[in-house]
């Protein structure tokens, strides 16, 4: 029992330090931009302030975590290990560096932004929030008197969602025409960063994720994506005419034309795309596994992701986690409990996860891997 | 009037001697305290009073009075030429002893108290004439209990008994003594402080016990003032800059160190006063501070950093104070480079690598750092090299329990000493458990074994260890000022900009208290507070001592009150802060409203003044019958009894009743608005008088409150009766406080009023930095060098050194030209503000083709080559503002103003005429296509050096300066209702010790002096034309000082000036030109002016030529 005592407190530690961290690549960021921008004095000190408090706040989380034993942290160190990656301080973050780009100007890395969500300092996440929270509320006075439209208009609107993150403009309008929401909540114009060619005229797409691929900050296009980067290796150089040249062997990109073309925002694409991608995958694997078997995504509205009904067993409730970090996850459980009898399924890269996640929320929830879960439906077909 | 201010003063000493000898005659009559109470604060009081009485019978001629004694008691030592004659150790007792001695034995009540107490016992000491007529209550008692004759009963045994007491006071002195270390109860450490509670759990807490630092004294070397050595060292430092330039495949920087240093500074020095030239090894002496006066721009910063590096490559630690902390990491980050060129490039010049460190104030270390990184410098593009030495965090932070919805405590405010295990008022504070290792202290434990260490001007004198350390004199550990580690671990302080030094110490010499509560509760409420609960819960009766405190902290507060109440009123133009008011800020003005005819212009004399302060104060004798209502309203402020039941605006009305008529041959204010002012003026005195008072009183009190050990009373008692900056003169030479107040202005929110105990003797303390205040804190002298263009500058309160003028740099050259070009428009003088805004910009319009004019003459004349850039200097960001615009609009409005105008404001805001930057852009304008520039002269004076684009640096005269003309549109004149500025006109005058005088009659010439002093520039504030010759005087070289530093921003690299005075206020009222004859006059007869000239030639000729006068003849 001591022994669970002291896991939890080491790892509350390590969260807070992870979310000090994450505290500090924001606001240090937000603080160089302000000085090469040249903003208003005030405002860069302010900028300056907030940034300096939260280095120092972040070697404090780390050396708290570190039970004040080990060398000294500085907030220049601090600033490396954002560069770097997390590993070096906090043992079970990502490798991942959170800021990226010149030292002048440094800029949040994908992962970043994913944390930042967790820690809920992200504003689109807000406003996507609302609209989305406004579509559901309608759609569920839909469901009192027409349960099955409801379900597959929403059903719809969400695999559009992630298998169509880039869309013209006017089949947006058509898409989003029947629901209360307007597309502008879910997407928006190409950004500079993605267009290529003479006057910015085409965007690419990812091949993995179907995404736009960006500029990076070393003049290259990639999928903002880690997986689409390594598994894909959706990475690209530009040339004058606006094609892109793949550099790690992935298939050539096909310029579209960018204007009349929109996106799914990255709140969206990270919220909604990327983790779509992942259960709509698990469906895929569980319908090899198991032919027979009955598989409804996005039951109720989306109380969970995936109902599970093989006819032997009562069906199984599955809520698919790909999350990046094991603690964000954990506080995220422990905070918002899925409902009774839901199962978390993690992407088989993910596996790592499951230790620790089963010491924080379990045995009030059961956690398990796609590949677990696939054996699992494929037996009950036996 | 100088025997009028003594009686009044003696007069005063007399009542309150009277009540001490009261007092000791009814207590026990017993000196020496036993054991147990020996440790309290009164029994070092009683110890304390028995050296100074030991020290006088030791050391002074016979017959020994208790006056002498308060030579010691009050630490005026530099009055006794005795002091240097007597064996060093004693030498260093004597000093040490004013450093240790019990708090509040430099009043004089207390003190004499002591004394008396200490003769009636007769134990050590005993009184030579009867001590029961002094109880007799003759009018001059109080010239006869200082006159008291006295002996020691054993004089074989005094030395004895001297080492004994010192011992004593050594052993039970608190100052600084650390709290232990907090411990935990359980599994958790929980401290509850100031800025929130905090929760450690036990396993994270150090298992060792804290080591403090200990800091090793450096022995006393000759320092010597080497210039061959100096001279190489600046050569190899040029060599190792080109050899790296060369390495990178850069353009090679012009060498300039070396040739700088010798032909700009080194030969053309001379020896003061001998003229001849400095000798090639010059010892530098330990003791009084030592000046080296040298214009703008002839390589006294080169001149510090080769002296500093060469210092520390013999094993010599040096202590750099420069002006601002930006300038102690900037200077630490070249001293940096520079060794680690040298040891690159240049392997063995140094014969060992010196350590660098910086160190400022720990409090405000996060602000500053906040402020680098928002404003990064050149030299430090992305704030990695300070963020990378001075970056922190606090280890205790980490355990902060947050509270909802509270935002987290503020850096810079870490409870290091003051967190308590429990609450309450009676809890005990504790120490972190995490000091002795915290990263927050890494600067000040990198410091106290550097070689090298920068430190600001303000931390100099007034920062404090969070650290303890250790001493080898001391070894108790305590947290100790850091001047105090300073002198302990090098031989030599080099103070860079000594003048600007010297103001920092007037300025500063002061604690600084709230009276009233407005927001949180003000400490002086707090003190009450807790005084009430201390007798709510004491089974004994208040002694008179603390009822009386009780009742004087109820007037403070409720005084304090209603004077905040009237200045919400926003009636009364009272300056923000840093300018303090005093109650007779207003009296000039009152004097000619009240006791004046309108046509009477002739100047007022001190009847005037003594009539209206004894109408406002002295309510025991009735003043004259056409004063008499004054007086009556006046008392109903003064001698307010709390259960009165008049309201402020009861009051207000009484006064605004008696001014409807005519007082005492004045006139009764015309108009409603200007009674209702007079009348504000009049409450604002009566009321500032009373808490002046009060706060007096409540300061001789304050020591006896150390019995009750309320936590409470520590804030009051730093801030009334504690000096800030290390001193052995507490109360200087005025022997007490003055009292000045400051107000930051409602501005929506509650700001309460606060109070400044001016004390000390910022000028005295200066000098004595490396003697006395060396002996008391290190054990030894210690050699302080300052450097300044203006620290040498008689009769310049603020600005002169009263150092040993040791070298000076002479500035014979004809490079300042002035010129009175005044306006028929007038800027200074003129009080009202939308007055002075637009007369800003009517005279920037009118300047415009001036200007043009100016810019085709610099264009064509040989000297001022690249120079065609020009300074218009104002009084106020505001006023550079409308200058700036006015002038815009001249010059036809944008896109051309906007490129050729640059303003300098307090933020970077956007205008469509000009541009505008912030003080941090200013040296950017001598690169800018732009060639006007506008700022307020207080952010221009000193420290930019605007330099001219891509001129190739002189390997002589160094880069040059980029401006050919400044534009005066203020008549400088500062201020002469602050009351800082007062203390400095007190303490400018230095008192010679008169062989022929008994050092009692040193010391009481020495206060009469002072107060004479004080009353002339009390009653001569208001008016420049009104102050008595001699303050007008210092008031005019002030000024001047500062314009020669400001044409010093024009002259670097060896450049010409012209200085235009376009203020039509130059020959307006003031009669400036008259002034500067009368300056030149008092220069003349005092001797100085031969001085004058060597040290500040080019500035003084073209002053001469100004007012057609013939240095030469002179």
């Amino acid at each position: 029992m001591e022994e669970s005592l002291h896991l939890n407190q080491d790892e509350s530690d390590e969260a807070c330090a992870l979310r000090a961290l994450i505290t500090a690549a924001r606001a240090w960021c937000s603080s160089s931009t302000s000085i090469a921008e040249r903003h208003p004095s005030r405002e860069r000190e302010l900028r300056s302030r907030e940034a300096l408090d939260a280095l120092m706040g972040a070697c404090e989380a780390i050396h708290r975590m570190r039970r004040q034993a080990g060398a000294r942290l500085r907030p220049i160190d601090v600033v490396g290990v954002l560069r770097s990656g997390l590993k070096e301080v906090v043992s079970s973050a990502d490798s991942e560096p959170l800021l990226e780009g010149p030292l002048e100007l440094p800029r949040l890395t994908d992962y970043a932004l994913e944390l930042l969500e967790w820690a809920r300092e992200d504003p689109e996440a807000r406003e996507v929030g609302e609209g989305f929270s406004a579509l559901m509320a309608a759609l569920q006075v839909q469901r009192q008197t027409a349960p099955r439209e409801a379900a597959e208009a929403y059903r719809r609107f969400r695999r559009s969602l992630i298998e169509e993150p880039l869309a013209p403009q006017r089949v947006l309008f058509q898409r989003f025409s029947g629901l209360e929401a307007s597309w502008k909540t879910f997407y928006q114009e190409i950004p500079s960063s993605c267009r290529t060619g003479p006057g910015e005229i085409y965007a690419h797409a990812c091949p993995g994720c179907h995404w736009t691929l960006q500029r990076r900050w070393d003049g290259h296009f990639g999928c903002p994506h880690r997986a689409c980067l390594e598994n894909e290796k959706a990475l690209y150089a530009a040339d004058e005419g606006g094609n892109l040249r793949p550099l790690k062997g992935a298939a050539a990109s096909t310029p579209v034309q960018a204007d009349g073309l929109r996106r799914a925002r990255p709140f969206v694409w990270r919220r909604f795309v990327l983790p779509g991608l992942q259960e709509i995958e698990l469906e895929r694997r569980l319908r090899e596994a198991n032919r027979t078997v009955r598989i409804e995504l996005w039951p109720d509205l989306d109380t969970y992701d995936l109902r599970i009904d093989t006819g032997k067993e009562p069906p199984l409730q599955v809520d698919v986690k790909a999350w990046r970090h094991a603690h964000m996850l954990a506080d995220h459980l422990r905070e918002k409990p899925p409902r009774k009898g839901v199962i978390i399924a993690v992407p088989d890269t993910l596996r790592g996860q499951t230790g620790l996640l089963r010491r924080r929320v379990a045995p009030e929830v059961e956690v398990i891997t796609f590949s677990d879960l696939c054996d699992r439906v494929g037996r009950s077909s036996s | 009037m100088t025997r009028a201010s003594d009686r009044r003063r003696t007069q005063g000493a007399s009542r309150r001697l009277s009540s001490t000898r009261r007092e000791a005659s009814a207590s026990n009559a017993t000196a020496t305290p036993p054991l147990n109470e020996a440790k309290s604060e009164a029994g070092r009081r009683t110890i304390s009073a028995q050296l100074a009485l030991a020290f006088t019978a030791r050391w002074l001629p016979a017959p020994h009075r208790l006056g002498d004694a308060r030579l010691f008691s009050t630490g005026r030592l530099q009055l006794w030429d005795g002091l240097g004659q007597i064996p060093p150790l004693e030498q260093k007792r004597i000093c040490r002893f004013r450093l240790i001695c019990a708090r509040g034995l430099e009043q004089d009540p207390a003190f004499l108290r002591e004394c008396l107490s200490i003769l009636h016992a007769r134990e050590s000491f005993e009184a030579l004439r009867a001590l029961g007529e002094l109880n007799a209550g003759q009018p001059e008692s109080g010239d006869a209990v200082l006159e008291l004759p006295f002996r020691a009963l054993y004089p074989s045994r005094l030395e004895e008994d001297i080492v004994r007491w010192m011992v004593h006071l050594e052993q039970t002195r608190t100052a600084g003594r650390i709290n232990s270390a907090a411990q935990p109860t359980g599994e958790r450490l929980t401290l509850h402080a100031w800025n929130g509670t905090y929760s450690v759990p036990a396993s994270h807490l150090p298992a060792e016990a804290p080591v403090w630092p200990r800091v090793e004294t450096t022995s006393t070397p000759e320092i010597k003032f080497d210039q061959e050595a100096l001279l190489v060292l600046a050569e190899s430092l040029d060599l190792a800059y080109v050899a790296q330039a060369s390495e990178r495949h850069e353009v090679p920087p012009v060498p300039y160190r070396a040739r700088t240093l010798r032909q700009r500074l080194l030969e053309p020095m001379r020896r003061v006063p001998e003229d001849e030239v400095l000798r090639r090894i010059e010892p530098l002496e330990a003791g009084q501070i030592q000046l080296m006066i040298s214009p703008t721009g002839t390589g006294k910063s080169v001149l510090t950093t080769v002296f500093a590096l060469h210092q520390a490559s013999l094993g010599v630690p040096v202590a750099l104070a420069v002006p601002r902390v930006a300038d102690v990491w900037e200077t630490a980050y070249e001293l940096e480079r520079d060794i680690a060129l040298l040891e690159r490039f240049r392997p063995g010049t140094l014969s060992r690598s010196p350590k660098v460190a910086s160190l400022s104030s720990s409090r405000e270390r996060f602000e500053q750092l906040a402020q680098h990184l928002a404003h990064p410098p050149a030299w430090d593009p992305r704030g990695a090299w300070v963020l990378d030495r001075l970056g922190y965090h606090c280890a205790l932070r980490a355990y902060l329990e947050p509270r909802e919805d509270e935002p987290l405590p503020q850096r810079g405010d870490e409870p290091c000493h003051g967190a308590a295990t429990a609450r309450g008022p009676r809890a005990t504070q504790r120490m972190c458990p995490f000091l002795a290792g915290c990263p927050l202290h890494t600067p000040e434990r990198e410091a106290l074994s550097a070689d090298i260490i920068v430190i600001n001007h303000h931390a100099l004198l007034m920062g404090m260890h969070r650290l303890p350390t250790v001493l080898e004199h001391d070894p108790v550990a305590r947290r100790r000022p850091l001047l105090e580690t300073l002198l302990v671990r090098c031989g030599v302080i080099v103070l860079d900009e000594v003048d600007v030094l010297q103001k920092t110490v007037i300025d500063q010499d002061a604690g600084n208290l709230a009276l009233a509560s407005r927001g949180p509760l003000s400490p002086i409420h707090r003190l009450f507070r807790d005084l009430e609960e201390h007798a709510a819960r004491s089974d004994k009766p208040l002694t008179p001592h603390h009822d009386r405190t009780r009742r004087q902290l109820m007037s403070i507060q409720t005084a304090a009150q209603e004077l905040t109440h009237l200045l919400e009123r926003d009636l009364l133009d009272w300056q923000p802060p840093p300018h303090l008011r005093f109650h007779g800020s207003s009296d000039p003005e009152l004097c000619r409203v009240l006791l004046r005819p309108p046509s009477d212009e002739t100047p007022l004399v001190e009847a005037d003044y003594l009539l209206l302060h004894r109408t406002m104060t002295d309510h025991r004798n009735e003043a004259p019958s056409t004063l008499r209502p004054l007086q009556e309203a006046a008392r109903a402020w003064i001698d307010l009894e709390l259960d009165d039941p008049r309201t402020v605006d009861d009051r207000l009305e009484a006064l605004g009743e008696v001014l409807k008529q005519p007082l005492h041959g004045g006139r009764a204010p015309t108009s409603a608005k200007q009674r209702e002012r007079i009348r504000d003026l009049l409450a604002l005195r009566a009321g500032l008088w009373r808490l002046a008072r009060t706060l007096h009183q409540l300061s001789l009190v304050l020591p006896e409150l150390s019995r009750l050990a309320l936590p409470s009373a520590e804030p009051v008692q730093d801030a009334l009766g504690a000096s800030r900056v290390a001193t052995l003169s507490p109360l200087g030479p005025l022997g007490e406080d003055v009292y000045g107040f400051s107000w930051q202005g409602s501005d929506g929110a509650a700001v309460p009023l606060r109070t400044l105990a001016l004390r000390g003797d910022p000028h005295g303390d200066l000098v004595q930095l490396g003697d006395t205040l060396a002996l008391a804190l290190a054990g030894r002298r210690r050699v302080v060098l300052g450097l300044s263009a203006t620290a040498w500058f008689p009769g310049s309160p603020l600005c002169h050194v009263h150092g040993r003028l040791r070298f000076l740099r002479p500035d014979p050259e004809h490079a300042v030209t002035c010129l009175l070009e005044p306006s028929e428009i007038e800027i200074s003088g003129i009080g009202e503000p939308e007055r002075r805004r637009k007369n800003c910009e009517a005279l920037g319009r009118e300047l415009w083709p001036r200007l043009e004019e100016e810019r085709n003459y610099l264009r064509s004349r040989l000297e001022f080559e690249g120079q065609d850039k020009m300074l218009l200097v104002t009084g106020s960001y505001d006023e550079a503002r409308h200058a700036a615009h006015g002038l815009a609009l001249a010059m036809g409005g944008q896109p051309r103003s906007v490129r050729e105008i640059w303003a300098v404001q307090r933020d970077r805001g956007s205008s469509p005429l000009y541009h505008t930057i912030t003080h941090r852009d200013i040296e950017t304008f001598g690169r800018s296509d732009a060639w006007i520039l506008v700022a307020p002269l207080s952010v221009i004076t000193r420290g930019h050096n605007i330099l001219q684009a891509g001129s190739v640096t002189d390997p002589v005269l160094g880069s040059r300066s980029a401006l050919g003309s400044i534009y005066l549109l203020v008549r400088p004149v500062p201020p002469l209702s602050d009351a800082s500025r007062l203390l400095a006109h007190v303490t400018a005058t230095r008192s010679t010790p008169s062989p022929e005088h008994r050092v009692s009659q040193r010391v009481t010439a020495e206060r009469s002096a002072a107060w004479v002093r004080y009353h002339h520039f009390l009653w001569g504030a208001g008016a420049l034309s009104r102050l008595p010759d001699d303050i007008r005087h210092e008031v005019i070289c002030d000024v001047l000082a500062e314009l020669a530093q400001l044409a010093g921003r024009a002259r670097r690299g060896g450049t010409h000036v012209r200085i235009h005075l376009v203020d039509g206020a130059f020959v307006g009222r003031g009669r400036w030109t008259s002034y500067l004859k009368e300056s030149f006059d008092a220069w003349r007869s005092s001797g100085q002016l031969p001085g004058m000239v060597a040290a500040h030639g080019a500035f003084l000729r073209a002053l001469a030529t100004l007012i057609d006068i013939s240095l030469e003849d002179l």
